[in-house]
């Protein structure tokens, strides 16, 4: 019986590390080209430990594409789609947890099935829209098509989650007087911090990786990072500037890893209740 | 009575209406104007937009490329899921248990998940280089071997399957972990007190309480298969010749590449319908199950 436990926990360590390696050793070798210098990575066998590391491919990638917009478009499609996506779900969630309407399970079902739709079903007039609009390349374009892709998801968990909040009190405040958004914002979202907090890590890390619609609408001015990752592998058709592509992807790693250590658990525990809902 | 009923009706309504009216504008209006576009002859180079009818079904039906296309979707929708579905199983099951490299076995396993498809897919496409990439160099360490994966047919339909069941499993292994925590404890308990082993009870309680939760997951990400686009389009193009090509991404060629919008919109269509059969039959066979 102890030499069970004992052969078990060997077991449950070894699948564990060869798990760590099969995840971590493709990331490692990302982050230890982006610091190789260029003529070692074309060199085979690779050497894992660097022995001259340098920083000149960083120089190199700043030097051949403009970062600095691109980092500045992420940033702010990722700002405004996060905060609108999460006010308008809100809304939209306390609706249907909270009030018995009419039409109230059909707008729900229109909203979850129209999240299956696949995107290459709906690009093409939505291009044609954008050129009519003149949304094209355009950041206000691109963040009202990243919000449209968030908030069936958004509101869907946000439903779950006020479902399972008591209602009494709002009763409570009702019966102080209180109006009914007055209830809705000082008490109610208030009380939904931590199914905000956890859509918004999630929604983060969706927007950051979001490659489609960068892909179809913007051409120039509004490029962000994923278009700069592809530029950067298609600027010559002849070679991979693997170099250079190390050291965006690192710079687009690090940030998402250190975020991903920090909330771990609510990256978890977020995903889990998306699946057990659905 | 009817008035306050109607009064809250209307602020209801006025608290979905961003919700709904973003939903309209970004699918339901697209989606029924590609079913529209895929009636015509409309082509942005020849500048034509004539009606005829279902005519670019049946230039789909007749188009060899598309076959191609449609077979490989389907090979790497079956394959690619059956492995999600064993090692995301197996994954679950670790990331379940209690022990000290929990927290950090956790945390990891969220970095798949989170890296951006283009970044996976094109270091995935060094990684598979036949001289310098990270495949490579292990295999010619261990078993003297430098196949040319994404030269080759077959290489390079493994090497992007292997690259998405590397970027995805976890995320299954997630959902999995979700069904098998809402699984009472007691049902394992009184499993053990009748003398159950650790395989008895993985299948004969796990795997059937699990089954509409497998199900739902197995619908999902099939959809998410038959429709994926980015890593494709990041790894392969769809090469070699159409080896690896899947239909959103010849959505994707024949609509910004070719400029035929019609023809796009209609094998977008296409890809629409084998979706709802998919779901159809996947919802039939949960439903079944759970009777």
């Amino acid at each position: 019986m102890k030499m069970g436990k004992y052969y078990n926990k060997i077991l449950i360590w070894f699948f564990t590390a060869v798990i760590g390696i099969i995840i971590l050793l493709p990331v490692y070798w990302i982050i230890l080209s982006s610091i190789t210098p260029r003529d070692s990575l074309f060199k085979s066998p690779i050497n894992y430990i660097p022995s001259n590391p340098t920083l000149e491919n960083y120089a190199g990638l700043f030097a051949s594409i403009k970062l600095g917009p691109m980092l500045y478009n992420t940033g702010v499609i990722i700002f405004f789609t996060l905060i609108l996506s999460t006010f308008f779900s809100m809304l939209a969630a306390y609706a249907f947890a909270r009030i018995d309407f009419k039409g109230s399970t059909t707008a729900l079902f229109f909203l979850l099935a129209s999240s299956m739709l696949p995107p290459a079903t709906t690009v093409i007039p939505l291009f044609q829209l954008f050129k009519v609009l003149r949304l094209m390349d355009k950041l206000e374009g691109l963040t009202f098509l990243y919000i449209g892709m968030l908030v069936p998801f958004t509101t869907w968990i946000m439903v779950s989650f006020l479902k399972q909040l008591p209602i009494s009190l709002e009763e409570a405040a009702w019966v102080d007087g209180a109006g009914f958004f007055r209830t809705m914002f000082s008490i109610i979202f208030p009380l939904m911090k931590p199914a905000i907090s956890t859509m918004l890590i999630i929604n983060f890390i969706l927007c950051m990786n979001e490659f489609l619609i960068p892909l179809i609408f913007s051409l120039n001015k509004a490029k962000t990072l994923t278009m700069g990752m592809l530029q950067i592998s298609t600027i010559s058709p002849y070679l991979v500037p693997w170099e250079k592509i190390s050291g965006l992807s690192t710079l687009m790693l690090l940030p998402i890893i250190i975020f991903i250590v920090i909330f771990e658990k609510q990256i978890m525990e977020g995903l889990m209740a998306g699946g057990v809902k659905s | 009575m009817g008035i306050i009923t109607k009064r809250k009706a209307l602020v209801a309504w006025i608290l979905i209406a961003p919700v709904v009216l973003l939903r309209i504008f970004t699918a339901l209006y697209p989606m029924t104007a590609t079913f529209y576009y895929s009636l015509f002859d409309y082509n942005q180079i020849e500048r034509t937009m004539d009606f005829i009818g279902l005519g670019n079904f049946a230039a789909i039906l007749s188009d060899n490329t598309i076959l191609e296309t449609l077979k490989f979707t389907g090979f790497f929708t079956a394959i690619s899921i059956a492995l999600h579905l064993v090692l995301g199983m197996a994954l679950a099951m670790l990331l379940n248990v209690q022990f000290a490299g929990r927290k950090f076995l956790r945390t990891i396993v969220l970095v798949p998940w989170a890296i951006p498809l283009v970044v996976a897919g094109i270091a995935a496409k060094w990684m598979f280089n036949g001289e310098y990439g990270l495949i490579n160099d292990i295999l010619s360490r261990i078993i003297h071997i430098k196949p040319d994966w994404l030269i080759s047919i077959w290489g390079a339909r493994f090497s992007v399957i292997a690259t998405d069941v590397w970027k995805d499993t976890p995320f299954m292994a997630i959902m999995l972990l979700a069904g098998i925590q809402s699984i009472s404890t007691e049902v394992y308990d009184s499993a053990r007190v009748d003398g159950a082993g650790p395989w008895k009870r993985l299948f004969n309680i796990t795997v059937p309480m699990l089954t509409p939760v497998i199900i739902t997951l197995l619908i999902f990400f099939s959809i998410w298969r038959l429709t994926s686009f980015d890593l494709v389009f990041a790894m392969t193009q769809g090469g070699p010749g159409s080896a690896t090509s899947l239909l959103s991404y010849r959505v994707y060629v024949e609509a910004f590449l070719n400029l035929s919008f019609g023809y796009s919109s209609a094998i977008a269509v296409f890809m629409f319908v084998i979706m709802c059969i998919v779901g159809v039959v996947g919802l039939a066979i949960h439903k079944k199950v759970n009777y």
